[in-house]
């Protein structure tokens, strides 16, 4: 018999959901907001309020960056994510540790400050960057900005869309939802649309979100609650699409997740949003209010007879909570660890319901597809196979970072030196890696290779969530192998052997001062690519294979 | 019921059987760590790989459902290959070696495994736990297989216990991390008796 | 050695792992029907009390009463018992002798008592402590169904839509049933908790009922009333397979919710939604404890319980069971042997000319044919000097029966008391000989649980010192009696049962394997994990509803002892505590405690922990206190696992007006911080 791990755990936490409890992670969060710790009393008290048991409400607080690291009345995040680490070698974060006298996740004996680290704050086309309480800091200076207390907002480029009519970036005018409501679409027919338009999901994985959804209505018997959850948790160190997505267009988003649950049968939506974009829930808070008024959310949504609502839930620091099984189960209040499928969440998802989860930017396609149909959709990439449009994103090293809607099929190289203009400062490009810290990294000598999900993957990268991140010649591969493999243990869920403990060793590979045996690290990822129970495992390996075959004399091999 | 074929023995299997029941249905060995059949699959060790025609990687059998057809390879290469240094991985982060009579050890054996590969850091030992008449925790033996807490969870539902950490720092604690004793534990032993290491074991059986 | 437990009606199959004669480890087998590879703290942890250095290990001999005691020989120990024992009976007839069967004990310990009392000594004076628990039961499943057990299996709780719990907390008192159920509500099924105070599986059901102690009838007719308003009556099954109903529905009118509510505190719509969550269901089984008979209506109650299955047809199939939660290990199997003054084995009766005969020819010996006396009966008669001499084996009644002073009394009245035990308590202060006697890991034979499944008992060590297996020391005191029961092994002993019994026809050691039978087992072997399929046992194969209306129980608050005290188990101990304060368990549970609401507690000006006096119309005890909101207002709970509190000096002469089952859950009593001066002081123990 499949079950989900823990089906009891979350059987406890539907109950004490349908009586409005909050979960075991919201108090938690509170906790370390009012008082800047978690004691044994909070715990107690989130057990009491959640009505999770006392050990599992431990176990969560164990789990999550936000609860373990102490916070001072001053408490300092510097981010150490790829984008920061490639633009000063994480020379800022030993600046902040050596300013403030304090290790990364340790708070001045007097509380008055601290210091933790932080993956990413998606200000990469500024790197590096350091949250300061609340104010996101990013630049050059940022670091002498922060030790003087002048840290101030770093400002954001606009984003561009380079389609002949912008989609993504255009402002949401509901149109999709409004369309498919006062012409009384069916439902069934909203999915074949989406199903037709072959919309293939954002976040990385890439499977048919029309698919999906079909899973899900057919799920369950008849008045099984369904749900639709838009994956907000943009971990990828580089990626900042769906931060751009959430506070710029929020009401984008909102539309999709209710064209989501009309075709489903879902009548609540959930986004979850990292706690690293401070600014994503309240912009989506604040849509989601404006549209409760205006007729578009809420129990008789534009006088249709559908309902809808949406609940946006902030996570409390975890990247594998970015894959959908953990990211249940951080909505649930759990611990954010990974579960085996089957069965997936369309079948058994939040609170053990069918649920779609659908990454933000996927969701935010669905409004065209709604408003114009399947073919309209197809055509905004003519030199491709796939359908849609992508929004991409650069770091600081190029000379124009941003947030960019471009079609499929083009080449990386235009994307580089024509989009993003090139590097800065006349620096060429050594690498590109694409799509986050799993994916593959393209030397310059590919650049050629088309940005589509095919031709990347032939080339040993992926698509992923479409941040490009450049690395140039005063990155040492090494380090970069290194600094990817430090990444991956620190965020590894800890549940399957290979991922706990291989990417643990595989990063003790590389930190060691001596040379790296390649059979034996061949042999590790072996392992994590055909052991690990998620992408987070199975992902690694593939940018320190495109590293042994492109660049196998920086790493250091015995 | 599907009929599947095991290393080329026919079995028909319960219309929910998973790879796993197969193959022991057919008698042959997986090698398991995190798998209790008095509980639902949890899918963590990844040491029970086999080999399904048609797919191009290995498969985990606890957590694969059946279906009509399939032809399975339990000793398929790839998946002894992982099963091999699952079983090392485990090996290399224990202080010491696991007591020949305990699940980890027996299986190690079986597999043929001898020194890690990829020896590092381990657990740090600390003194055993014995705050309770029974039942001990000696932390640095535990896997985090979660056998333990799928038991107290599953078969006893008392939910005294709970995975910890994240990562290589993974474990396991009851209560607040207080101790069987302090915790909501009833002390009913299903967490000793399923556990593959003697992280947790009786106090009158502590070396 | 796979054995089976020796503490709760669960019955748990488990490995014992003996290394130098001592057992090193016990674990739960895997394939145990009933506990499926689970077991509790007790089972698993609680056996090292075999070896205590309390255990006796010598037959022990008090020359005069009040003196001490000292060793004896075997011989002298037998010889001074029997020589004692014909001389009472030589003089005052063999019913001034009575016997008390332990049901710790095994199903051939206690048939070769019962044969004892009743062909060497000649009386039907023997009972077992089912009196003081279950007797309730087993009249009222006779009366209505036809046989004294469980109408399934445990298995039945997984088949389950809904389940009626009342007057049971199973988490602690069964806990691999309570976990059971625990899962099953986890799953989906809509569990109902009926008892004064929010027990643990009340946080895992649909609804929990709170009603006013003593009033449980009033809530089991007030959910027949509303099962038959609202249309949940299976008119078939009732006109095909039962009888009596038309009485029941004139009863019926006078159980409103709002009447029922008036009388036990239940609200109306709590009423009527339990009856309809039960009724509603597919399948439904109803479960139920002590807090259902250890009333003066215990077995009317239990009947009413019968009636509300009866009229929604839900018995007799899968997943539609009653399962009285059977309390000792063998508590079920040593009535089922006849160690009761009424019946012989399988409850056939002991006017029953046919039966009698049939033990007549078997044992050679011509048998009394007039009831003997219950346990209360014994003491009563004890008090009055009609009744001389007892013989107990494995019983505490000093400590658990009701009504410590009268007790103590009785024992002291009598000429002679020999006491067969593992351990000193306090009913052997009062003994002139004590037998060491073994434990259920130092004997064989087999134990039958509450699904009646009878199960085999294996040794993993010999009794210590010179102590030895309760078989053994009743066949030598049978022998020197002058009738020698002629059985090599307790098998054998089966043997002879089987032959006699028709329900136990196909039993036998060699069949039971590892996963035992459920009564009746047809001599091919067939067994029963469900009853009544097709029929019920009662003559005319229909089953009887019970139209008794309700009354109120034996006491009642007022205003001298304005609270109401509920006594039960907790889970770390056994009832008298006997095995498990020998345990590592104490170093989980130290004291009984009462438990108090925090209500009462601050109008008493008590707090957490304070220890407190608490008096009854008989008796006064001093004990620390727990205050809690799980318990109702105007109740509070203890437990009697501990000798120096004398819980039951608290318990009056209430009981079952049927079986005389004491009526343990409903004691008023006043209670106030110690120091504190009563109004009146009652004569102490």
């Amino acid at each position: 018999m499949l079950e989900t791990m823990s089906k009891n755990l979350v059987e406890l936490v539907r109950r004490h959901h349908t009586l409005d409890a909050p979960s075991a992670l919201d108090v938690l969060k509170e906790a370390v907001e009012l008082r800047g710790e978690i004691t044994d009393a909070d715990r107690r008290e989130a057990a009491q309020r959640s009505g999770l048991p006392e050990a599992a409400v431990y176990g969560v607080s164990t789990f999550y960056d936000d609860l373990l690291q102490p916070r001072g009345e001053r408490h300092v995040r510097v981010c150490t994510g790829t984008a920061c680490f490639a633009a000063t070698g994480d020379a800022h974060v030993d600046a902040l540790r050596e300013a403030f006298g304090l290790g990364l996740g340790e708070r001045a004996a007097d509380g008055s400050v601290s210091l933790a680290e932080t993956v990413c704050l998606g200000f990469c086309h500024s790197s590096p960057a350091v949250r300061d309480g609340d104010t996101i800091d990013a630049g050059e200076d940022v670091v002498a900005r922060v030790l003087s207390g002048s840290a101030r907002p770093a400002a954001e480029p606009a984003w561009v869309s380079l389609l002949d009519e912008p989609v993504l970036t255009r402002p949401p005018d509901w149109s999709g939802l409004r369309r498919v409501l006062n012409e009384r679409i069916a439902p069934e027919a909203l999915l074949e649309e989406v199903k037709a338009a072959d919309v293939r999901g954002r976040g990385g994985a890439g499977f048919p979100a029309g698919t999906k959804w079909q899973f899900a209505r057919a799920a369950g018997g008849d008045g099984v609650q369904k749900f639709i959850v838009a994956n907000g948790d943009e971990g990828d160190p580089g990626s900042y699409i769906d931060k751009y997505l959430m506070e710029r267009s929020p009401e984008l988003l909102i539309e999709g997740l209710a064209l989501a649950g009309y075709a489903v049968g879902a009548a609540h939506g959930f986004v979850l949003c990292r706690s690293e974009y401070p600014r994503s829930k309240p912009a989506l808070e604040a849509a989601a209010e404006r549209a409760q008024a205006d007729g578009l959310l809420g129990d008789d949504v534009l006088g249709s007879g559908f309902a809808f609502d949406v609940t946006i839930v902030e996570g409390a620091g975890s990247y594998v909570v970015g894959e959908e099984t953990a990211l249940l189960a951080c909505l649930e209040g759990l611990r954010g660890t990974v579960s085996a499928r089957p069965p997936f969440p369309a079948q058994e998802g939040l609170y053990g319901r069918p649920t779609v989860v659908n990454n933000v930017e996927t969701l935010c396609n669905i409004p065209f597809v709604a408003a114009r149909g399947a073919a309209a959709y197809h055509a905004l990439s003519p030199a491709s196979d796939t359908a849609g449009s992508k929004l991409v994103c650069f770091n600081e090293r190029f000379a124009r970072p941003g947030v960019y809607e471009v079609p499929f099929g083009v080449s990386m190289r235009w994307l580089c030196d024509e989009v993003a203009d090139g590097l800065r400062d006349g620096r060429a490009i050594k690498a590109v890696q694409i799509g986050g810290p799993l994916g593959g990294i393209l030397p310059a000598s590919l650049l050629d290779t088309p940005f589509d999900f095919d031709a990347l993957a032939a080339e040993g990268c992926m698509l992923g969530h479409g941040g490009i991140v450049a690395f140039d010649d005063a990155t040492s591969m090494r380090d970069v192998a290194r600094h990817l493999l430090r990444f991956g243990a620190h965020e590894s869920c800890g549940k399957c052997f290979p991922c706990r403990i291989g990417l643990r060793r595989a990063h003790a590979l590389f930190a060691a001062d001596a040379p790296v045996d390649r059979g034996r690290l061949e042999a590790l990822l072996e392992t994590l690519e055909l052991g690990s129970l998620c992408a987070h495992g199975g992902g690694m390996p593939a940018p320190i294979r495109s590293l042994l075959k492109h660049f196998p004399d920086e790493l250091g091999l015995a | 019921m599907p009929a599947v074929t095991v290393d080329g023995v026919a079995v028909e299997v319960a219309a929910s059987a998973t790879l796993l029941e197969a193959a022991r249905a057919a008698g042959r060995w997986v090698p398991t760590l995190c798998f209790d059949a008095r509980q639902a699959p949890f899918g963590a060790c990844r040491a029970c790989l086999v080999g399904v025609e048609g797919s191009a990687a290995p498969l985990p059998a606890c957590t694969t459902p059946c279906r009509d057809g399939m032809v399975l390879d339990t000793e398929d290469p790839a998946g002894r290959r992982v099963a091999h240094a699952v079983v090392e991985l485990v090996l290399s982060e224990l202080p010491q070696a696991p007591a020949p009579h305990t699940e980890l050890a027996q299986v190690a054996q079986r597999l043929g495994v001898e020194e890690p590969r990829w020896p590092g850091e381990t657990h740090a030992p600390q003194p055993a736990d014995t705050r309770h008449p029974y039942l001990a925790f000696q932390h640095e033996l535990c896997i985090s297989c979660g056998r333990c807490v799928r038991a107290c969870d599953e078969l006893q539902g008392t939910f005294a216990l709970t995975a910890t950490g994240r990562g290589f720092e993974a474990n396991v604690a009851a209560g607040l991390d207080e101790g069987f004793r302090a915790s909501a534990c009833v002390a009913c032993g299903a967490c000793a008796d399923t556990c593959p290491t003697d992280a947790i074991t009786e106090v009158s059986l502590l070396p | 050695m796979t054995t089976t437990c020796g503490y709760c009606g669960v019955g748990c199959r488990l490995e014992t792992h003996v290394r130098d004669g001592q057992i090193a480890s016990i674990t739960p087998a895997m394939d145990g029907p009933a506990n499926l590879g689970h077991t509790c703290l007790k089972g698993r942890f609680a056996h090292r009390f075999a070896r205590h250095r309390e255990r006796l290990t010598t037959p022990l001999i008090r020359d005069e009463r009040g003196g001490p005691l000292r060793a004896a020989t075997w011989d002298e120990a037998i010889e001074r018992t029997v020589s004692a024992l014909s001389r009472i009976r030589s003089a005052h007839g063999p019913d001034a002798i009575a016997g008390l069967a332990s049901s710790r004990a095994t199903n051939e310990d206690c048939y070769a008592m019962q044969r004892l009392m009743r062909a060497a000594i000649g009386t039907n004076n023997i009972d077992n402590c089912s009196r003081v628990c279950h007797s309730p039961t087993s009249y009222a499943l006779r009366r209505s169904f036809g046989l004294s057990g469980a109408t399934g299996s445990f298995a039945d709780f997984d088949h389950a839509d809904a389940t009626i719990l009342i007057g049971a907390n199973p988490t602690e008192g069964h806990p691999v049933v309570g976990a059971r159920i625990k899962q099953a509500t986890l799953r989906g099924m809509q569990l109902v908790t009926i008892d004064p105070r929010r027990i643990e599986l009340a946080d895992y059901g649909v609804l929990h009922l709170a009603p006013h102690p003593g009033t449980n009838a009033a809530v089991m007719l007030g959910i027949a009333h509303v099962l038959e308003r609202d249309g949940f009556v299976d008119a078939d099954f009732v006109a095909a397979r039962t009888e009596g109903f038309e009485a029941l529905l004139e009863l019926l009118p006078a159980y409103a919710p709002q009447a029922v509510e008036a009388i036990s505190g239940v609200p109306a719509a709590n009423l009527e939604r339990a009856a309809h969550v039960y009724g509603a269901a597919a399948n439904a089984c109803i479960s139920w404890g002590l807090g259902v008979t250890e009333h003066k209506y215990g077995s009317e109650v239990v009947q009413l319980i019968c009636n509300v299955a009866l009229m929604t047809g839900k018995v007799g199939r899968r997943g539609s069971a009653l399962l009285p939660l059977r309390g000792q290990n063998n508590v079920q199997g040593s009535s089922d042997m006849g160690a009761l003054p009424d019946t012989y084995t399988a409850y056939r009766s002991v006017t029953d000319e046919d039966v009698a005969r049939s033990f007549e020819a078997a044992w050679g010996v011509p048998l009394s044919r007039a009831k003997g006396y219950t346990i209360p009966q014994m003491f009563d008669a004890a008090v009055a000097g009609e009744l001389k001499a007892m013989y107990i084996f494995g019983e505490d009644v000093a400590q658990t029966d009701p009504n410590t002073a009268h007790v103590v009394h009785a024992l002291k009245s009598l000429d002679f008391l020999v006491v067969q035990e593992i351990f000193e308590n306090e009913t052997t202060r009062y003994a002139d000989v004590i037998l060491p006697a073994s434990s259920f890991l130092e004997k064989s034979g087999t134990f039958t649980n509450a699904e009646r499944r009878v199960q085999l008992v294996a040794p993993a060590i010999d009794p210590p010192g010179e102590a030895k297996t309760d078989f053994e020391i009743i066949k030598r005191v049978a022998r020197a009696l002058g009738h020698a029961l002629p059985w090599a092994t307790p098998a054998d002993a089966m043997d002879e049962i089987a032959a006699l019994t028709p329900d136990w026809a196909g039993i036998s050691h060699a069949r039971l394997g590892r996963h035992g039978l459920q009564w009746p087992v047809a001599p091919d072997g067939t067994d029963a994990p469900i009853l009544y399929e097709r029929e019920f046992t009662r003559a005319g194969g229909r089953a009887h509803f019970a139209a008794l209306p309700y009354k109120t129980p034996g006491d009642a608050a007022d205003e001298e002892f304005p609270l109401i005290l509920v006594t039960g188990r907790r889970l770390q101990h056994y009832n008298a505590g006997t095995m498990t304060r020998r345990t590592g368990n104490v170093e989980l549970m130290d004291a009984d405690v009462l438990e108090i609401h925090p209500d009462d507690a601050a109008r008493l000006w008590i707090s957490d922990g304070d220890r407190i006096s608490v008096r009854s119309r008989v008796g006064r005890i001093e004990l620390p206190t727990h205050v809690t909101d799980r318990i109702e207002r105007g109740h509070v709970f203890t437990t009697f696992h501990f000798p120096q509190t004398r819980t039951n000096l608290l318990v009056g002469a209430s009981a079952d007006v049927n079986t005389s089952c004491p009526e343990y859950k409903v004691v008023a009593v006043d209670v106030r911080p110690l120091g504190e001066a009563p109004a009146h002081v009652p004569a102490l123990a």
